[in-house]
């Protein structure tokens, strides 16, 4: 079972788009069974009826689709009523949150009401991490600290940064956090994914593309490509995720 | 045939970032990569005076596998100069790396454009790394590009993440200006910059062996490149700069 843990449906303010009619023709292509889908941020900043459009590509396709829920923490009480709507009445597996497009800290006050959330449902949180000023490694490390009950999906490993100033950081955070999960997409360098599966277990690594920001056929070679044994590369093309994400029936 | 324009070799026992010649020579070998340019982390002058000696004695041991860039610290002035002379006209090196957040000096800064200008002068061509970083941005290594307009200047991951725009906007205004495809995540942007800048001026690099060369040249097959395309960018492009270096 492969599963892509990170992918956007919908047309985003920021250009970028993905249908669901594109993104089942390319899982066919790449051999991709579920994906997990979360909702872009849609030109009337609303994420209500976008989570209502993710909801009802699951109730469409749910053998093909997990929902996970989005949400702007600036909203505060409304962002945490729509956490309720989207685990009570859509049935969304996690949440999924922003802090670039969103602009919030991630480790700030602001986000602690809607972790206390994620807690009370037993849910995991997918980060867009690795954002300057937002969501550095150490950033999401500070709020993983001060959730060790909730499961944090760290996009990027929580880090963006072609220079490889943050692996440092990166690899410290996912070391002392073991309430932190890597995901795969876009990462600088190849090694790291291959070393931190080494350190951290191949449980606490996903496969995941982040499409449509980044394309889905060169995202899976990261797991495809990468020199661990047939095991390990089992856990992160799906069943970490599964796992997590309570999907193993 | 199929030309890396920037990867790495270095001891650096104990470090994930250890990356003897072999190392990067094995991941080519599973990549079908016949040859890279090479060049260390550290800088010169530093902390190790034998650095220039390692790439060397690398390129030296394997002659048809790897070429050497001198990397150097423009900051130590005439003995910045001193050693690029060395590592051109008896070190077999073809060409200057240059990574500004290393040394903390910004790639307009006089002291660096005389030494790019150094290496123009044995047309040998100055690869930056080019991200995300300040002293590193595209718009910053454009004031070196537009000061240094005899001098072929290579924007090593054109960009990065979130600098590519940038970097195919400089190459549009300086023609002396190259983009190298290393790391960088995203293909459509590879073939983005082709139509933009034409195919003649995009190298392929991996930044291996820390980057999986093998990824990386998949990457590029994935942007939609005509056969031509693919030929320039996979060696015919590097090869005519190597070309023009003053041999010795």
């Amino acid at each position: 079972m492969v599963i892509d843990s990170h992918v956007h449906v919908g047309e985003s303010l920021f250009g970028y788009k993905l249908t669901v009619e594109e993104l089942l023709s390319c899982m066919k292509e790449c051999k991709i069974d579920k994906a997990i889908i979360s909702p872009v941020k849609p030109r009337n900043y609303h994420f209500e009826p976008e989570n209502d459009f993710i909801a009802n590509c699951v109730k469409e396709f749910p053998d093909k689709f997990i929902g996970f829920g989005r949400i702007d923490p600036w909203q505060k009480e409304k962002a945490l009523e729509e956490i309720d709507r989207c685990i009570k009445t859509l049935k969304f597996k996690g949440l999924f949150l922003h802090p670039w497009e969103e602009s919030f800290l991630v480790n700030g006050k602001l986000l602690y009401p809607v972790m206390e959330k994620a807690m009370e449902y037993n849910i995991p949180v997918m980060i867009s991490g690795g954002h300057v000023r937002v969501s550095e490694p150490l950033q999401i490390g500070d709020i993983a600290g001060e959730f060790p009950k909730v499961n944090i999906i760290a996009t990027s490993g929580g880090q963006i940064n072609i220079c490889g100033m943050a692996l440092y950081d990166a690899e410290n955070m996912l070391t002392e956090n073991k309430n932190v999960y890597l995901e795969t997409s876009g990462i600088y360098r190849q090694d790291f994914i291959e070393n931190m599966i080494r350190k951290l277990g191949s449980f606490r690594v996903l496969y995941g593309s982040n499409a449509p920001v980044m394309d889905i056929r060169y995202e899976i070679m990261r797991a495809t490509t990468a020199r661990i044994s047939d095991e390990e590369r089992e856990d992160i093309l799906g069943r970490s995720i599964s796992k997590l994400v309570k999907d193993e029936e | 045939m199929i030309i890396d324009a920037h990867a790495h070799i270095q001891e650096l026992i104990g470090s994930s970032w250890n990356s003897p010649p072999e190392r990067l020579i094995s991941l080519m070998d599973r990549a079908g990569i016949d040859k890279a340019i090479v060049m260390t982390y550290s800088d010169m002058p530093g902390s190790d005076s034998e650095l220039l000696r390692y790439v060397a004695e690398a390129t030296q041991e394997y002659p048809a596998r790897l070429i050497g860039f001198a990397r150097l610290n423009p900051g130590y002035g005439p003995l910045s100069e001193e050693l690029l002379v060395l590592a051109i006209t008896k070190m077999g090196m073809k060409g200057l790396k240059l990574h500004p957040v290393g040394y903390g000096i910004h790639p307009g800064n006089e002291v660096t454009i005389k030494l790019i200008k150094k290496a123009a002068e044995f047309n040998a061509p100055t690869l930056f790394h080019c991200g995300d970083e300040e002293y590193t941005l595209p718009l910053q290594i454009a004031e070196a590009a537009k000061k240094c307009s005899e001098a072929t200047i290579i924007l090593g991951h054109m960009g990065g993440y979130f600098h590519v725009q940038d970097a195919i906007r400089v190459a549009e205004k300086y023609p002396n200006i190259i983009l190298e495809t290393s790391a960088m995540p995203y293909p459509y942007l590879i073939r983005e910059t082709v139509d933009r800048i034409g195919p003649e001026r995009v190298l392929f690099a991996s930044d291996g062996p820390g980057c999986d060369p093998l990824l990386e040249r998949k990457k590029v097959e994935l942007a939609n490149l005509s056969k031509k395309e693919i030929e320039l960018i996979f060696s015919e492009n590097i090869i005519k700069i190597l070309e023009k270096v003053k041999k010795y």
